[in-house]
């Protein structure tokens, strides 16, 4: 931190050079063409989940919003199915990021310590995983005999690490934490509970951060294990209902179809899609600036070894 | 007690047993409710559906229960992924009581039935069923369609003669830019040309710019909505189109003889038409590759659409419904070729196959039965599918249909007298129906005999009257139509494949003649031998194989 702060005020007593100031203004344009880019979308749904329906689909709201309503919200309001599905993903999120982070830290100390016997074997075990599994439907087997099948539990075991979070973990472990510290606690009386108590786990803090933020939206955004694990409504995750409702329907063009159906699908796709939007992105939106700072810095744990 | 009474008790008792055994099974007779005396439950896998919002408290459950005696417990399946779950719930062999709204494929059913997944139900049917022989007798396509090869039904069906879904290959054109222009509804493949160019060349949508009309639009999602359906029709039978073409899209059934069609010389002059549409500058290229909410903002958009022309099976494809526009959009009908050939592809089936299955495990096979048969009765399918009849709400609130009164005027005109009418108008998410999900059946004499509305639900009148005139008349000859096949495993698989490669290569090849990529004369003999190294030909066989395998050819 130290070295960073001195490196930043010699910038500023260091006059810039014509090249350095050309520089510098190519800089702030490619990255304002960068933010506009990635800005306008957002604003546009942020502008369209306001507008009407009409509207959107006449295509006329650019920036603002055109005709202002509050529809799409309020009746993502009154549908059972979206609110049942937030809290859900909240539930499925909040504990399913805690077990995993407790999981992945409580793996990874003893496996970045040298002195733990059988290390390169645990390790090479937990890789394994990361490129060979038993596939969709022994997985699932597997899920459904330890009676987890339809239970939120299903949501939150199964996938309890994550094999590079694992590693990015470790490695951190390795590289902030000298065997000279452990030694040294070892001296002062210390055993090893108490050495990952009081020393190991307030240094982690960066690395909680950044493994948070991983699962977090790793579990907000996942579908998939609802889709095959859950048959009961009342568990499914927001995501399900997400896709349910905005996915355009692709037609069977062989099959029947009724007009109403159609109409009635479509109208709520309209309806909802851009307030759903808005209402799915907000969670994870608000965790960032909470673990940004230790985001930027855990971010570069483990590239310099 | 002496021993004498003791043995009579005992064999009393022995005699019973068999009596409580069965009694798990004491069911009602045929068509006759509650179908048990002591309410049951079976487990049920429902496919969910975005405008349901809970099956389990759902007005017309709560309804049925009461009416069988039969509750359900309820596993619901994402509708996006009804295969795999399905495919999952096989494979893991964790079936439910009775799996309902799937849709499950002929071959699946053919597949998994005779290993014993699902119930054999011919036994069940000439035994306890009751409406399900309303269905067989009024639509007698029925029956064939949904048995499988080796003789047996495995799944019940859902059966809506959708009159009008029958000829779903349509296209529809603004009638205001046809006054303004002058002209007529083009009747074949030269007049609709000559429309295309006026449209382009004049300011037909009036908004006093000449330059921003596109002539002719197609899609690539959405209800038949290709460039290459509709159009090439007036050349070479052309089956419908999609993200998911029709299973028998590039064949041809003529006397009984199955064929691919699209190495012949009437694909080749279709797609020479449209290369000159396109090379007229009449449609886009982006008719090859956008999705059909882009259209929906053209017709939407502005002081007044910009599309005069748009390839699509009905209106809330590409126009917003609670709108005005879409009532401009008139339908060109099935075009005359240069041959003299005019037809519309038609799909007369109406049946969805595999709607209620059961597992041949569960305890209670006749209640399971009974319990999907009921759901054929009238008055139970307009429940499941509309909602609730009027006379069952309070004074003041709204039902969602009641039976139609003495001399109502119905959708289907003289011929079919009005039955029912439908309240409620086009209504978004709710918990009183099932919206079509599970068995039920709507024979063409109960849709047409909907009481006639000219209110915002009168698309149903436009489709129907629409149709009938501009399409019906050109329908292809039922016998010369390819019905739903039924494979075995390895003939799916096979298939499957082959149809793969087959259907991307002709779509990008179509793409690439009708730009102008390819020359269509000098590229034609690669094209024609790609497709046949791809197996068309192979696949024709297999078609045939089926067909024949099931419909005694």
């Amino acid at each position: 931190m130290a070295s960073m702060s001195s490196y930043e005020s010699n910038i500023n007593k260091v006059n810039e050079s014509p090249v350095d100031r050309v520089f510098m203004f190519v800089n702030a344009a490619v990255l304002l063409v960068i933010t506009i880019v990635i800005l306008l979308p957002l604003i546009f749904i942020v502008s369209a989940s306001f507008s009407s329906a009409e509207a959107v689909i006449a295509g006329k709201v650019t920036l603002w919003p055109v005709d202002f309503s509050l529809l799409g919200y309020e009746t993502i309001f009154e549908h059972k199915k979206v609110w049942n599905g937030f809290a859900n993903s909240l539930f499925y999120t909040y504990f399913g990021t805690i077990f995993n982070v407790i999981m992945t830290i409580i793996a990874a100390y003893p496996l970045s310590r040298n002195d733990l016997v059988g290390r390169r074997f645990i390790t090479i075990a937990f890789i394994f995983t990361m490129l060979f599994n038993g596939g969709l439907i022994p997985t699932y087997m597997v899920v459904r005999h330890l009676g987890l099948l339809n239970t939120r539990w299903a949501m939150i075991l199964p996938t309890g690490i994550g094999v590079f979070n694992l590693l990015i973990t470790i490695s951190f472990f390795r590289t902030t934490i000298p065997p000279e510290l452990v030694e040294a606690a070892r001296i002062d009386g210390a055993n090893d509970f108490r050495i990952f108590g009081s020393i190991v786990l307030p240094l982690a803090r960066p690395i909680i951060a950044v493994l948070v933020l991983f699962y977090a939206v790793n579990h907000w955004n996942s579908y998939f294990q609802a889709l095959i694990y859950l048959k009961d409504q009342d568990l499914f995750p927001l995501q399900i209902v997400l896709r349910e409702i905005l996915i355009e329907n692709s037609i069977d063009a062989s099959m029947l179809i009724d007009i109403e159906d159609l109409i009635v699908r479509e109208g709520l796709r309209e309806l909802l899609k851009y307030s759903l939007i808005v209402v799915a992105s907000v969670p994870v939106l608000l965790i960032y600036p909470f673990v940004q700072k230790h985001f930027v810095k855990g971010m570069m744990i483990g590239s310099v070894k | 007690m002496s021993k004498k009474t003791l043995l009579m008790a005992l064999l009393l008792l022995l005699l019973a047993l068999p009596l409580t055994a069965s009694a798990q099974d004491m069911v009602s007779g045929p068509g006759e409710f509650p179908i048990v005396e002591e309410p049951i439950t079976l487990n049920i896998l429902m496919l969910g559906h975005a405008i349901v919002e809970d099956f389990s408290t759902n007005t017309f459950t709560n309804w049925y229960s009461e009416r069988t005696g039969i509750n359900l417990n309820f596993g619901i399946a994402p509708p996006n992924e009804a295969q795999e779950v399905l495919n999952l719930t096989i494979a893991s062999g964790d079936l439910p009581d009775i799996i309902v709204g799937f849709n499950v494929d002929p071959s699946t059913l053919a597949l998994f039935g005779p290993q014993g997944l699902f119930l054999p139900l011919s036994g069940l049917i000439e035994e306890h069923g009751h409406y399900i022989h309303e269905v067989f007798e009024t639509s007698p396509q029925v029956r064939p369609l949904i048995t499988s090869p080796d003789g047996e039904i495995y799944g019940l069906p859902q059966v809506n003669e959708c009159y009008h879904c029958f000829y779903s290959q349509r296209a529809w054109i603004n009638s205001d830019w046809l006054e303004n222009v002058g002209m007529d509804v083009p009747q074949t493949t030269e007049e609709f040309v000559d429309v295309l160019t006026a449209f382009k060349e004049q300011d037909a949508n009036g908004n006093g710019d000449p330059d921003d009309e596109i002539p002719l639009a197609a899609a690539i999602t959405g209800w038949n909505p290709t460039i290459d359906g509709f159009l090439l029709n007036p050349f070479v039978f052309s089956e419908f189109t999609g993200q998911n073409p029709g299973p028998n899209r590039y064949f041809e059934m003529n006397d009984g003889v199955i064929t691919e069609n699209v190495t012949s010389e009437g694909y080749r002059e279709g797609l020479r038409y449209l290369q000159r549409l396109f090379s007229l500058g009449l449609f886009g290229e982006e008719s090859f590759t956008q999705p059909m909410d882009q259209i929906k903002q053209q017709v939407e958009g502005g002081d007044a659409p910009t599309i005069g022309v748009v390839i699509s099976g009905a209106h809330p494809n590409f126009a917003n419904i609670g709108g005005d526009r879409w009532k401009k959009y008139i339908a060109v009908p099935s075009l005359e070729g240069p041959t003299g050939l005019r037809q519309a592809p038609f799909n007369p089936w109406g049946v969805g196959s595999g709607q209620c299955t059961i597992n041949s495990r569960t305890e209670n096979p006749v209640a399971a039965f009974k319990w999907c048969d009921g759901l054929y009765d009238r008055e139970t399918t307009l429940r499941s599918v509309f909602g609730i009849p009027q006379w069952e709400m309070a004074e003041g609130e709204a039902g969602q249909w009641q039976w139609a009164e003495e001399g109502e005027p119905s959708l289907g005109g003289e011929e079919f007298p009005s039955i029912w009418r439908r309240l409620s108008t086009f209504g978004s998410l709710q918990n009183v129906h099932w919206a079509q999900r599970g068995p039920s059946y709507r024979p063409n004499h109960l849709r047409l005999g909907e009481v006639r509305r000219d209110d915002a639900a009168g698309l149903e009148v436009v489709l129907y009257e629409e149709t009938k005139v501009n399409y019906e008349p050109y329908a292809r000859d039922i016998e010369d139509l390819i019905p739903p096949l039924a494979f075995t495993t390895a003939q799916a698989a096979e298939v499957t494949d082959l149809r793969l490669g087959i259907n991307d290569y002709v779509a990008q090849m179509t793409a690439e003649f009708v730009l102008g990529r390819q020359d269509i004369d000098a590229g034609w003999d690669n094209f024609v031998a790609t497709l046949e190294s791809l197996g068309i030909n192979r696949v024709a066989e297999i078609y045939q194989a089926a067909y024949d395998a099931q419909y005694g050819g």
